[in-house]
Parts: C-alpha cells; structure tokens; sequence
C-alpha cells in the first residue's frame, strides 16, 4: 500500500472517530477500573533496509529484492512503571519479516529462478512515555507517545535450497555463513486513538471481562538506525518506518 | 398392454433381476473375525490386508499379488457363542470379481470357483476355527491383469432347525496401476534442481502420492531401480538439493495411488545445476564487510580448561574468530593482555564468580553462534530480552512495594 495513502487513512480513521462520536464520551464512563499495568501492541509496517547505502554504487539489496517494502509484524509488552501523569515505562519488542527475492545468475548477471530470502528479526527494548492524562481525565480520546531504545536484530540469508547461505571464508575449508545481529537503536514517535471513546459501555464490559482497561489504535513513525552505532562491520538494517498497529492496556 | 409393450416390460424385469442381487441370507449371529496369518517363508502379510482381528478391510495390490503368490492365508474366525450340537459349516470362494450362493453348501461354479475351499464340517471349536486359502486363488494368479475386482469367502454355517446363516470375507484385489504423471520440465538452481509435474488426480481429497527418480545417467521404467528414488510425497514438486553444478541429471515421476499401486515411471527429463549467487553471496561479492555471525566478548573466569563454557569459547575462537584477520588479531591481543588478569581473576573467589556471572553472556553468545540451529538462537535472544524485562519488572515494583 502506498505510504501516503496508509497514513491518510490511519490518520481519518482517528480523527473521524474523534468528530463522529464526540457525544459518546458522555456516556457512562468507567465505575470500576481494574489496575494497569502493562500494554500488549501488534503492530505492522513497511520495511525496507538500508543495506545498500554501505555501498558505493553496487545495489546487491535492490539487484535481488527489487525496489519496493516488505512486511514487517512485531510485537510489544510494554510493563508500566508509573503512571500518574501519563505513562512511564519500559517495553520489550520481538518481530520479524521475511524478504524473498530472486537470485542472480553470476555470469549473465540475470535473475534465476532459484529463489533467496533474508529474514529480520528485530529484539529491541526501550523506554517509553505515554502522554494518557487528557484521555484519562478529560476523556480526550488522543495518546501521544515518544519510544527510544536499543536493538539488537538478528538476520539470516537462506539460498535456493532453503538452507542458510554460506560464502567461502579466508582459510581453507572454511566458511562464512550468512546469518549474523547488528546492534543499534531506535525511535518512535506516534499518537493513539483510544477505542473505548466509542463504544464506552463495551469497554468497560472488556475490563470486567478480561481485566483489558484500554484498547487503542495507534500510528506512529519509527526511526531505526540498525548500523552498530556506526562504528562496527555489521549489516545496516536501518530503516524509517510508519507503523500502525492495535495496543491494550491491561 | 399390447402385445410390444409386454415384451419391453418383460425385457426390462429381466435385466432388473439380473443387475439386482438376490437378498443375502442373514448374517452369522456372533460372528467374530480373528484375523489372517500368511503361511510359509517370505508369507508375512502387509497390514493393508486387514491381518488383525476385528478389520473389515482387506485389500491386496500388485506387489502383494507378486510378492505372496506361493502363499497360503490362514484365516481365523470363531462364535462369540456356544451354537447348538450338530451345527456344521462350509466354506466357498468366489472367482475375482464374482459371487456364490450363499444359502447352501453346494452349489457352485459361475463366478463361484468349481471346488469348494472347505466341505461341509462340523464345527468343533466354535470359539477359534481357521481355514487356508491359497493366495493366487484370491488375486486370480494374473498379477499383471491390470484389473481392479474382489474376492469373496464365504462362511456359510448351518445350525439345526434354522436357515443357513453367512459370513462374506471381502478381498479388493486392486491389480490396476495409476496413470503416470506428466512431468514438467525441471527448474535449475544453484546446486538442486526442482521436478514438477501435473497431478493425475487434483481432487481435494486425492490420495495420490509421488515418487521421483533421479540418476546421473538416464534410465527407463525397467531400470528404473538404478536410480534414487524419493517418495512416496504428495503435491507436484520436489527440490532435489546437493547436486552438482554443470552436470547433466535425469529426472522421472511415477504415481501412487490408495492401495499403493505404483504407475510405470512418466518420460524422462533432464537438467543442469546452475550456479546462482544467493543475496549472501551478492552482498559479499559487492564489498559488504559483514562477516556474518555473532559478536563476542572473552576471558576465562571458571579455572578449567575442560570447563563447558570455556570449551565453547574456545570452539567459537578455532571457528569463527581464526577464520578473519581481525578475529586473529583479537585473539592475539588475548593472548598478551589475559595471563595476568586470569591470574588476579584465579586468586579471588569474588572476582571469579562476577567474572563467570558477567561472561554468561558471552558464552550463551558464543552458542549461539556455533548453534546450527538458527531457531535456537532466535529462542535465546527472545527469552533475553523476557528476562530481562522480567528482572527490571521485578525490580521496579520490588521498590515501589512499601
């Protein structure tokens, strides 16, 4: 999907929600809330790394997985630390996304019909605050959060067999195989449209039910600089990504 | 009804009556099936004829047909019951693809075999009664006949004063082979090569399976066992890894179908292993630095040199540190800067044991990266970075209790 066209519509959908049921803050709101304390988030995003910006004018990323974004799923559990006057506290990420591409034919330099992957996997910890103080108080239905944190993401090529790739190394017999970490660090920026704002009596029936206090749609931008703080050898998997997902509070 | 439309209508009761069967007699009350021995050398019979007690089903294929055509089959059965005194018992057999009479003991011939397979007995031990049969008898003796028929056995049981009562025994002998698949032509990749073919049966609930033959030198459906074969496997394609690059292999698929008939092999095909740079190698080749596994931090804190963990710091040096200029480099300096810090390390025990409590990481590290397992290593960074929420979790709301 078109990034513009994605953002376009995560931002409709929070701020039609907002105009639409501006009533139903009115509505019953919450009697009985159950602590909170952690968040759970599953979030989607285009993904694209920054792997060929190590190179000069080579392009190995783009020559096997084309030009465009592949999928990247994460998800988050976030334990709240304090949350008085919004939200402090600490998450931990695990995602994935598996890139297949076409490899190349090393004497034509064509594509082949073998097939070769990378696969992603970001683990990332980080600190958070969430701005929840007019949503909590004055039923203003908008989070805004800030996220920054370390990553460690772990990768792996797998060849037209399936098996992870492997090069020749330096010595005699020796390999190198394609799967490694690159360490890094990241920041998000982003806002959240509280869901219970439009249907209030279900929300508090979901805290009853299951202890979930909050649900929320979220958007945000994440700046990821995946390169070794730019001091190491280390596959650059930096990306900037606009992110959307759904997060509960519980 | 004039005279044309009786003659139709008797036409039309007449092949009525013959496609019709005539009612079976009743069942033998407390009949009880216990199961079929083979009898003689190489005779131990393939589960699919339905060998235990209580199995209804009894199928035999071609490779049965062959491999137990000097057999005979014991067939046990018995009564749940004690029958009244002078109860007597036959046994007949049909002709593959025909019927007896069930409601007497002598009739015969038709697609009923001429012989009678047991005359009337009497049936001494009702509890365990067996009976042979010999194997061509059931298939008919042609196993290339290419025909699909059954067998039946007929348990036939008189009692005084009552109507005979039958047992039928059921043998699909299933004598006709799948047709061969088509096969595509191959898809050439770097050291595999992948054979393709076209379903004979795309059903959803198809139970055709595969084999695929490969060789280095070409073959046909008699020679076919020259070759390695793979299978059975459903779905239409298979990589077939670890060949070599530039060389010519040849490629055929037969079929299998339900009962394990096996089709002759389809044409034979041909391809060539193509070398193909992957993006590892594409990256590499382009000037990427990476070198690929994981980062690594070492001392020795934990005295022995057959200690586990050095062990697996040691592997990581020999395989992946030693295999770089830089990773020699590193171990080199190692090498000058360790034996007085190992030696402060080794006269404390405090130090030791923060020296082993800071270096775990290293050392699940390390792990990681000889693991061949890359799942194991996704576990490991997973259940680090739970744990360590866990810990900050524990900690923070440790401070905040009263």
């Amino acid at each position: 999907m078109n990034i513009r066209i994605f953002s376009a519509a995560v931002v409709l959908v929070i701020v039609g929600g907002f105009v639409a049921s501006p009533a139903s803050a009115e509505e019953e709101p919450k009697k009985h809330e159950s602590p909170r304390r952690f968040f759970l988030e599953a979030k989607f995003s285009p993904y694209r790394p920054a792997i060929d910006s190590e190179f000069g004018n080579a392009t190995p990323f783009k020559d096997v997985f084309g030009g465009g974004q592949f999928l990247m799923t994460q998800v988050e559990f976030e334990y709240e630390i304090w949350n008085k006057v919004g939200i402090i506290g600490i998450g931990a990420v695990l995602g994935y996304s598996r890139l297949v591409g076409t490899g190349i034919n090393p004497v034509t330099l064509e594509e082949a019909t073998d097939k070769t992957a990378m696969n992603v996997m970001p683990l990332a910890i980080h600190m958070l605050y969430k701005f929840d103080y007019l949503a909590q108080r004055y039923k203003v239905p908008l989070v805004p959060h800030v996220k920054a944190g370390f990553d460690y993401w772990i990768w792996w090529i797998e060849n037209g067999t399936g098996d992870v790739a492997s090069v020749p190394g330096s010595s005699e017999g020796s390999v190198r195989k394609g799967y490694g970490g690159t360490w890094g660090g990241h920041v998000s920026l982003g806002i959240a449209f509280l869901l219970d704002f439009i249907a209030p009596s279900m929300a508090q029936t979901f805290d009853v039910d299951v202890g979930v206090n909050n649900s929320y749609l979220f958007f945000e931008y994440t700046w990821a600089w995946i390169n070794d703080f730019g001091v190491g050898n280390s596959m650059n998997l930096s990306a900037g990504m606009f992110v959307g997902g759904i997060a509960f509070e519980f | 009804m004039n005279q044309k439309t009786t003659t139709w209508f008797l036409l039309a009761f007449s092949l009525l009556a013959l496609v019709v069967p005539a009612p079976a007699v009743a069942a033998i009350s407390a009949f009880k099936f216990l199961g079929i021995e083979g009898i003689g050398s190489s005779c131990a019979m393939n589960s699919r004829l339905g060998i235990a007690s209580g199995f209804t089903e009894h199928v035999i294929n071609i490779q049965d047909c062959v491999d137990y055509t000097a057999c005979d089959i014991e067939v046990r059965w018995g009564l749940d019951r004690t029958p009244a005194t002078g109860t007597t018992y036959a046994i007949k057999v049909s002709l593959p693809g025909g019927a007896c009479v069930d409601n007497d003991f002598t009739t015969l011939g038709g697609t009923c075999m001429e012989e009678i397979l047991v005359d009337e007995k009497t049936l001494s031990s009702p509890n365990y009664m067996t009976f042979s049969v010999p194997f061509d008898v059931l298939t008919g003796g042609d196993c290339q006949a290419g025909t699909s028929k059954s067998t039946k056995i007929y348990i036939i049981v008189k009692e005084p004063g009552l109507d005979p009562t039958a047992e039928v025994l059921m043998f699909d002998v299933d004598l006709s082979r799948p047709p061969a698949p088509e096969i595509q032509e191959p898809v050439e990749g770097d050291s595999n090569i992948t054979v393709k073919w076209t379903a004979i049966d795309e059903s959803d609930d198809s139970t055709t399976q595969y084999n695929v033959y490969w060789s280095e030198a070409t073959f046909s459906n008699s020679s076919k066992s020259s070759a390695t074969v793979v299978g059975p496997m459903s779905g239409t394609s298979y990589q077939i890894k670890d060949l070599e690059n530039d060389k010519e292999y040849f490629f055929a698929v037969s079929s299998i179908d339900e009962n394990d008939n096996e089709s002759v092999i389809s044409a034979v095909t041909s391809g060539m292993p193509i070398d193909v740079s992957d993006f590892w190698e594409m990256y590499r080749s382009s000037g990427g630095q990476d070198d690929g596994g994981f980062c690594f931090l070492a001392t020795a804190a934990w005295g022995s040199y057959m200690a586990p963990q050095v062990m697996t710091l040691r592997a990581f040096r020999d395989s992946v540190l030693l295999t770089s200029a830089p990773g020699r480099a590193f171990v080199s300096f190692y090498y000058k800067v360790s034996p007085p810090l190992a030696g402060l390390i080794s006269d404390s025990p405090l130090l030791r044991s923060v020296s082993r409590l800071a270096l775990m990481p290293a050392v699940i590290l390390a792990r990681i990266a000889l693991a061949t397992s890359l799942w194991f290593a996704v576990f490991s960074g997973v259940a680090l970075v739970a744990l360590t929420v866990l810990f900050f979790g524990v900690a923070i709301r440790t401070r905040r209790r009263p």
